[in-house]
């Protein structure tokens, strides 16, 4: 009976004296900063680089959550703080906090989205890179005739769509009031990841949203639609921050590593991500030696 | 949160159409049944022959270990990534899941069997054959049928978990719903998945009252001293 | 390139490395602090339910109905009943535990029931009360019907932490959804090892510590 107290007893604080994790779930204490991503692929990757970028200014509790849903969860996380900083996207995000906005340029999305945010949330500066939602399909049903959303909005009806579970309350409406737009089906899939890709490939859906920046769009032939009348307003990378967690200095290194974040490099760190398969940390340590953001 | 859930059930929208609850119902049941005549097929002959001939067991029992402990996302996403294809992907992997509790409970029923009736049983003139089929089998029945109704609720709820890679069912509800925090489909998720599995453990109650034999269940009463209905 | 090239290029990054080590902490974490917490609740329950038959009763049903709740339906709604932020990884930890202990009661009150009558009559003839007696003769009896409840309780936990990658927490589970996203199969496999691995181990180290608690049953007969 001593044996199995003393083993208990020792099982207890074995386990219980370091948790690992304890960091992780609040996020109350000042000076640990936790920095979140939504379900997007590249998300994860400007995660890593704000952090990168973070302790490079001298902060020093940084920790870099795994993915989680989408904008609602990340939201929510925001305000009870357990996420400090999120990478987002201008025109959804403004999309999110005003549903009924008409802007749709960069400079437009960005003046609102700071007008309209919500207290207790903050946006830092803009990076000019963009990750724009597109509409897709395979090669074969562009072949057809189909260039523009307005030619898809002819279509529709007797079309499959596929896309993250959100995008029907999101654009159901909006793409009916402009391209006369009702298709046949919208399915879930997932948020442009390997289920919407996967059942473009099959045929199980015939038009798919996929984002901008995501190297599977070439790898795999689809084709793009050109959005003719700018359903899908700009996207620029934006970090979301919850309000009063970071200092001015760490505010700065993030404006920094906007300034220096443009299509092109995010478009390359997503090849690097997803085709070359790099380690998102390695990537983004050669990204902030790049542009020189390291102290 | 209560008269949430309650409003969500209660709208007809989410009780028609690809994305009602009849059709996911009916999707998840149609996994977790296909998954499980499968993982029967493999696994009750083989559980049958290694538990009459004795031959084998302790390999079935580290392999059928070694099985129960593969993560089921792991399980998942590597099938779904050699295949492409979310419903074939998943079915093998409910399968190999389903197919250890069967097999131990199959095996393990066999093994329980009392020699002394088989040898009896011998005695008195049956063929290999008979006696499987009319002694050990009927003696073994709570056992495996026990593994089979380990296997369904192991089914039921990694269906759940497989609509992660575009599966329907269900889960769909669970992961969607988790995606926009719309806690009410989330939480209805989480009820109708545990309806399910309770549904299908009671029916297992039945089956079980209904096909072992009043003897077997009476003997295994006297030998563990608790009380059960004649 | 080569599936092998390619996981040689996956280990072949520090960052990666240090990262599968710090899943491999978190999950055994999650993982064994339940199964400890688990042991505790169910002896506790098994006791009561020993010593009152309607209590008896009542555990079992609650046990099994709890059991019965698929994995990812319990750790969904875990945050809604007690009110934890929806990150935190305490809601596998508590969803683990309740699973631990709703598998460990009937194992807790079986051994107990086969705790022979005798032995139970001569410890209070010596002069044990209930509560000595359970801890110094009921409770070591048990440990081999005990442990190996604990073992599938171990094993099954394990496989379930990776679950609550879709629920946003740490462990192993994080190697699953970053490989299905990015369709790279190397972090997938190391995952599926490494849980593996884990789950070998723990069982060993249970087997051993069985042994440990029971050096009776190791006595020449």
């Amino acid at each position: 009976m001593k044996r199995l107290a003393s083993l208990v007893a020792v099982l207890v604080l074995a386990v219980s004296c370091g948790n690992p994790l304890a960091g992780g779930g609040e996020g109350g204490a000042t000076g640990d900063i936790i920095i979140g991503a939504s379900d997007v692929g590249e998300s994860l990757l400007l995660a890593q680089i704000y952090a990168g970028a973070l302790k490079n200014a001298g902060a020093a509790n940084v920790t870099v959550r795994p993915p989680v849903g989408s904008r609602e969860v990340v939201v929510k996380a925001l305000q009870d703080k357990s996420l400090s900083v999120v990478p987002d996207y201008s025109g959804n995000l403004l999309r999110y906090f005003d549903k009924e906005t008409s802007a749709t340029t960069s400079q437009d999305v960005y003046a609102q989205l700071r007008q309209k945010i919500p207290a207790g949330f903050e946006v830092l500066d803009q990076a000019p890179a963009e990750d724009k939602d597109l509409l897709v399909v395979g090669a074969q049903l562009a072949a057809t005739g189909v260039k523009t959303f307005s030619d898809l909005g002819r279509r529709c009806g007797e079309l499959v769509f596929g896309g993250p579970g959100q995008w029907s309350s999101r654009w159901k409406d909006k793409i009916k009031a402009l391209y006369g737009c009702e298709f046949k089906e919208i399915r879930t899939t997932d948020t442009g990841g390997p289920v919407t890709v996967a059942a473009l490939k099959s045929g199980d859906v015939q038009v798919a949203d996929l984002f901008s920046t995501s190297s599977t769009i070439a790898a795999n032939g689809f084709v793009p639609l050109v959005d003719d009348k700018n359903m899908f307003p700009a996207q620029n990378i934006v970090p979301l921050v919850a309000k009063g967690t970071l200092s001015p200095a760490e505010v700065a290194a993030l404006n920094r590593v906007s300034a220096a974040l443009t299509t092109e490099q995010l478009t390359r760190l997503n090849v690097e991500f997803t085709e070359e398969k790099r380690n998102p940390l390695d990537i983004a340590e050669d990204f902030l030696a790049r542009n020189n953001l390291k102290s | 949160m209560i008269t949430d859930l309650f409003r969500w059930f209660g709208d007809p929208a989410h009780w028609s159409g690809p994305d009602g609850i009849p059709q996911r119902l009916l999707e998840h049941l149609g996994y977790t049944a296909l998954s499980l005549v499968i993982a029967l097929v493999i696994a009750v002959p083989l559980g049958l022959f290694v538990g009459h001939t004795g031959r084998g067991g302790v390999a079935l029992v580290s392999a059928g270990n070694a099985i129960r402990a593969l993560p089921t996302l792991g399980l998942v996403t590597f099938l779904f990534l050699l295949f492409t294809e979310s419903v074939t992907s998943t079915i093998i992997g409910l399968v190999v899941l389903a197919v250890p509790p069967i097999l131990a409970g199959t095996y393990a029923g066999l093994q329980a069997t009392d020699h002394g009736v088989v040898d009896a049983a011998e005695g008195v003139g049956m063929t290999g054959w008979q006696r499987l089929w009319k002694v050990e089998v009927p003696i073994s029945l709570p056992l495996v049928l026990g593994g089979i109704r380990n296997a369904v609720l192991q089914l039921v709820a990694t269906a759940a978990v497989a609509a992660y890679v575009g599966l329907g069912g269900l889960g769909r509800f669970l992961l969607d719903g988790l995606a926009i925090l719309d806690y009410s489909e989330v939480i209805a998720g989480a009820v109708l998945t545990t309806l399910l599995a309770i549904v299908l453990d009671v029916l297992f109650a039945l089956v079980n009252r209904a096909l072992v034999p009043r003897g077997v269940r009476l003997a295994t009463a006297a030998a563990t001293g608790k009380k059960v209905a004649a | 390139m080569s599936f092998f090239e390619e996981f040689g290029r996956y280990l072949s990054s520090a960052n990666s490395r240090v990262q599968i080590l710090g899943d491999l902490g978190d999950h055994v974490y999650l993982a064994l602090l339940p199964l400890v917490i688990g042991i505790v609740l169910a002896i506790a329950a098994g006791w009561l339910g020993h010593r009152w038959p309607p209590a008896r009763q009542v555990l079992t049903v609650l046990a099994n109905l709890l059991y019965t709740i698929p994995s990812l339906a319990l750790f969904v709604v875990i945050p809604g009943l007690i009110g934890s932020k929806i990150l935190d990884s305490v809601n596998v930890v508590v969803a683990l535990t309740i699973y631990t202990t709703a598998l460990l009661v009937r194992p807790v009150l079986d051994a107990l029931d086969a705790v022979p009558p005798p032995v139970v009559a001569a410890a209070t003839a010596v002069g044990y009360k209930p509560l000595r007696r359970f801890f110094a003769v009921e409770l070591p009896l048990s440990v081999p019907v005990l442990a190996a409840g604990v073992r599938v309780a171990s094993v099954s936990n394990i496989s379930l932490v990776s679950v609550g990658a879709l629920i946003g927490t740490g462990g192993l589970g994080v190697l699953f959804t970053d490989g299905f996203q990015r369709e790279y199969f190397s972090p997938i496999v190391v995952g599926i090892v490494l849980t593996l691995l884990l789950a070998l181990v723990v069982d060993l180290i249970l087997v051993g510590l069985r042994n440990l608690l029971t050096p009776w049953t190791r006595v020449a007969a």
